[in-house]
């Protein structure tokens, strides 16, 4: 895994900073600006305890965040750096043109899908939106459990940047694959985690829910978690 | 103390009034009804029928001493999938509801479900604030929830301590729990559970434990009173002291394999001989 040298510093610190000091102060893009939005898309979040696990998590951090809904993005979105969409079940035009106009102009998007908890329609039509909107390939969800026995179910999803760590699997995942991406996560082979420049910006999209496991403590995807903000922020 | 054993002993075959008449002629006072165990009790049944049920179990000379389900092993409220979770708050909540209608104020939940795949820390956050929003239901129709201390089986709240510091982060006086006393296997000790519980209690399970056995595939460790491991003097002082003075109610899973009405006789008596001390 190729790691640029600015990356593997803020890989760096942000490991020694979890260990003596979780708290911590990023620079102001603006004065009233925020380091992360996390965007509430409330019915269209599968899972509300993964907002609450990014909630957690940014605090704990010491993080400048704030959490809106969608009918505040217009206001709120150019006063951030980082973008987290939990658990997402369904993006339409207006958001996806949006969250491309906020990458265009060096944002970071962490868009964490939900789909793996949804009915088989809806899935398969924010399939489709995914791949029009965002050039990612996003397949049918599956379990992480299903023909695997005793010793070879080991839980953990392998996340390899911006920082290599292993944080638990939440049982079932949705596989994923883009041209001009590169893979930052996976289990049993699966590719769950994509990140992609587009524009002067990064989208990086898990299709295994941190949130959840963020939420129950877990040290790693706290650090993760971490890394990935200190490595993409503009 | 009053004696109690579930409607799920009841055999098909004997149908619910003549299991309710066995019932009563052992010697019990009355009947542990478990919802989605039997033919006669599902989360479908009216609140009419379950009216009716009543009837059945109060014509038989009995009362209904609390309302147990077997759906939290298959809709645990600490799943990861928020549909099963919202299957589990419909079954509990309905046990709540029908509570009342039944003329008992206590429910029995399995809370909380530890998984090769849904890790200890995300269960108990879950199932901490899932029961207390059931509390808040269970409140308003003055049930109490008591959770069950199904040791091994949840691999979850394993000692007393641990159920003690859940129920403080629980933080409502609808919720205590529901002890079984051969649960505990070789992890403890039931009369330590008793004395640290107390007033928390909101029923007993009785049964015996074989211990130092564990569980060896589908084989039962849990036996008939008074067969096993359990120190039933040692239960029946911490009883007293804690002034316990509810529902006991017996749980037998391993069941007679001939005359299987025997077992109601000799587990009546055998509860007598425990209330009385003449052990």
């Amino acid at each position: 895994m190729e790691m640029t040298r600015r990356q593997l510093l803020a890989v760096a610190t942000s490991a020694a900073l979890l260990s003596v000091e979780p708290r911590i102060q990023f620079d102001r893009r603006k004065s009233l600006g925020w380091d992360c939005l996390i965007l509430d898309l409330k019915e269209h979040c599968s899972l509300a305890e993964s907002l609450q696990g990014y909630e957690g998590c940014l605090a704990n951090l010491g993080l400048n965040f704030v959490t809106r809904s969608h009918e505040f993005l217009p206001d709120v979105l150019p006063q951030a750096r980082h973008v987290v969409i939990p658990a997402v079940t369904s993006i339409d035009a207006e958001l996806a043109r949006r969250l491309l106009n906020f990458l265009e102009n060096q944002g970071s998007v962490l868009l964490e899908l939900g789909l793996a908890f949804v009915d088989p329609t809806i899935c398969d039509l924010q399939r489709k939106l995914l791949s029009s909107h965002f050039q990612v390939e996003a397949q049918s969800p599956v379990s992480l459990r299903s023909g695997c026995d005793g010793e070879q179910c080991v839980p953990y999803v392998d996340y390899l940047w911006p920082l290599a760590t292993k944080v638990r699997d939440f049982s079932r995942v949705v596989p994923l694959s883009a041209s001009s991406s590169k893979a930052i996560a996976h289990s049993r082979g699966i590719t769950i985690g994509l990140s992609r420049k587009v524009g002067k910006g990064t989208l990086t999209i898990l299709g295994s829910p941190l949130g959840p496991v963020l939420r129950a403590g877990d040290q790693e995807a706290q650090s993760w978690l971490h890394a990935f903000l200190s490595a993409t922020r503009a | 103390m009053k004696k109690s054993i579930g409607d799920n002993m009841i055999l098909e075959k004997w149908g619910l009034e003549k299991g309710l008449e066995l019932i009563k002629k052992a010697g019990f006072d009355g009947v542990e009804l478990w919802l989605g165990g039997t033919p006669w009790f599902q989360k479908t049944t009216t609140d009419g029928q379950v009216i009716e049920l009543l009837r059945k179990v109060e014509n038989a000379g009995l009362m209904v001493s609390n309302v147990s389900n077997t759906l939290d092993w298959d809709y645990p409220i600490s799943s990861r999938d928020p549909k099963i979770r919202d299957q589990a708050f419909g079954h509990i909540g309905r046990q709540i509801e029908v509570a009342p209608l039944l003329k008992t104020d206590a429910i029995l939940v399995v809370a909380g479900l530890v998984t090769e795949e849904v890790p200890y820390n995300e269960v108990y956050l879950r199932t901490v604030e899932g029961i207390k929003t059931l509390a808040e239901k269970a409140g308003k129709a003055k049930v109490k929830i008591g959770c069950e201390n199904c040791n091994s089986e949840q691999r979850f709240l394993h000692s007393p301590r641990e159920f003690w510091q859940f129920l403080n982060d629980v933080n409502s006086p609808h919720v205590g729990i529901h002890l079984d006393v051969g649960n505990i296997h070789d992890t403890g000790f039931a009369e330590q559970w008793i004395e640290i519980h107390g007033p928390r209690i909101t029923r007993i399970h009785l049964k015996d434990v074989l211990k130092h056995r564990g569980r060896c595939g589908r084989e039962s460790v849990y036996t008939n009173l008074f067969l096993g491991d359990n120190n039933w003097p040692a239960i029946r002082a911490a009883l007293q002291k804690v002034n316990y003075d509810g529902w006991l109610i017996a749980e037998m899973e391993a069941r007679y394999r001939y005359a299987e009405d025997q077992q109601f006789y000799d587990t009546s008596a055998a509860m007598d001989r425990l209330i009385s001390g003449r052990l």
